[in-house]
């Protein structure tokens, strides 16, 4: 592990790297500017994954928490603070498995009504989401993960394949089935 | 590129070429433009894109409380290996110091004074004195207890 020179003084600007520096020591003011980066793509990451609104915010608590706590762990030689924080909150996430519950099963969706009383076409497209959303909650929570970091937060396959402690070409596997298996849950009207 | 590794990469990557391994983008737009096929798993792939991009991002934010965090302590630097291979091998030498100076030592107190257990051979050869005959030795040694009798 390299040890982090420590920086002179913190800016909005300062590198994520060197606030996890100055957290080692203790520094409360750095750990709240970089919780403030990481909060809402890590809440975004375990809601998606989990699919549980109450149980996502339960994770990034917890995923904060390590961040504080075992700031010391953190090796920039090893990748990025935002890199590490997103295998904090996926395992979290993926340990919480055995506790998730679906949902709505699709039957349901055929029967969420729009409540916008908006042209057809945006009913259309509220029922498009709430089949999408039951559709997520047949998915695993791997593939679920996987979608929220390509699609959220423009994660690449290797950055993805980090977070999920596997390898980018499995990824890519992992990516192409969820898509394929939404596809038919939804059952997308391919376009003209 | 083949039409299958084409199809393979918009099923995972999606519509959008920027997301593409920079590899293989410019043959793929280039065969999404003679084959019928690959266009339109391209043109599919931008509808879902969309959905899962919407779907992706729209999370209402939380209030995490971050107070309640910087309240706990904060650990300390973990060691690095070799330290953590010295500090265990340190460990492991007061552990076999400890148990030197706890066996049982001869009275020169310089060498460790080997304890066996009595068995049925050195019984036998104690001219019957303690335990009788062999019979006896045999009986003491080998009859089970009411626990292990029950069992047989």
């Amino acid at each position: 592990m390299r040890p982090l020179p420590i920086p002179p003084a913190m800016t909005a600007d300062t590198p994520l790297a060197l606030l996890m520096a100055r957290i080692v020591d203790g520094d409360a003011a750095a750990f709240t500017r970089l919780a403030q980066v990481l909060q809402a793509p890590g809440l975004r990451l375990a809601d998606r994954t989990l699919n549980d609104r109450a149980g996502a915010e339960d994770v990034v608590q917890v995923a904060l928490t390590r961040l504080w706590t075992m700031a010391a762990r953190y090796d920039p030689a090893r990748g990025s603070v935002e890199g590490w924080f997103r295998r904090i909150v996926v395992n979290l996430c993926l340990d919480r498995r055995r506790s998730l519950k679906l949902v709505s099963p699709l039957s349901e969706a055929d029967h969420v009504a729009s409540s916008d009383p908006d042209p057809f076409e945006q009913a259309a497209a509220n029922d498009r989401r709430a089949r999408l959303d039951a559709a997520m909650a047949t998915l695993a929570p791997r593939q679920r993960a996987a979608l929220a970091m390509f699609h959220g937060d423009g994660c690449s396959m290797a950055e993805i394949a980090d977070a999920l402690e596997t390898t980018p070409k499995a990824v890519e596997g992992l990516l192409g089935r969820a898509r394929m298996e939404l596809r038919k849950l939804i059952e997308m009207e391919p376009q003209t | 590129m083949t039409r299958d590794r084409a199809l393979e990469i918009i099923a995972a990557h999606g519509g959008d070429a920027a997301r593409w391994p920079a590899t293989e983008a410019a043959a793929l737009l280039a065969l999404a433009e003679s084959d019928t096929v690959v266009a339109a798993a391209l043109a599919d792939a931008g509808q879902l894109d969309a959905m899962l991009g919407e779907w992706a991002r729209d999370v209402a934010p939380a209030t995490i409380d971050l107070a309640a965090i910087t309240r706990l302590p904060v650990a300390a630097p973990a060691l690095r290996p070799a330290r953590r291979w010295l500090a265990g091998g340190l460990v492991a030498a007061a552990m076999a110091a400890g148990i030197a100076f706890m066996a049982p030592v001869t009275s020169d107190s310089t060498m460790i004074k080997t304890v066996s257990p009595p068995n049925a051979v050195q019984l036998a050869t104690a001219d019957g004195d303690a335990f009788g005959s062999d019979a006896d030795v045999f009986a003491t040694v080998f009859t089970p207890t009411v626990d292990e009798d029950a069992l047989i």
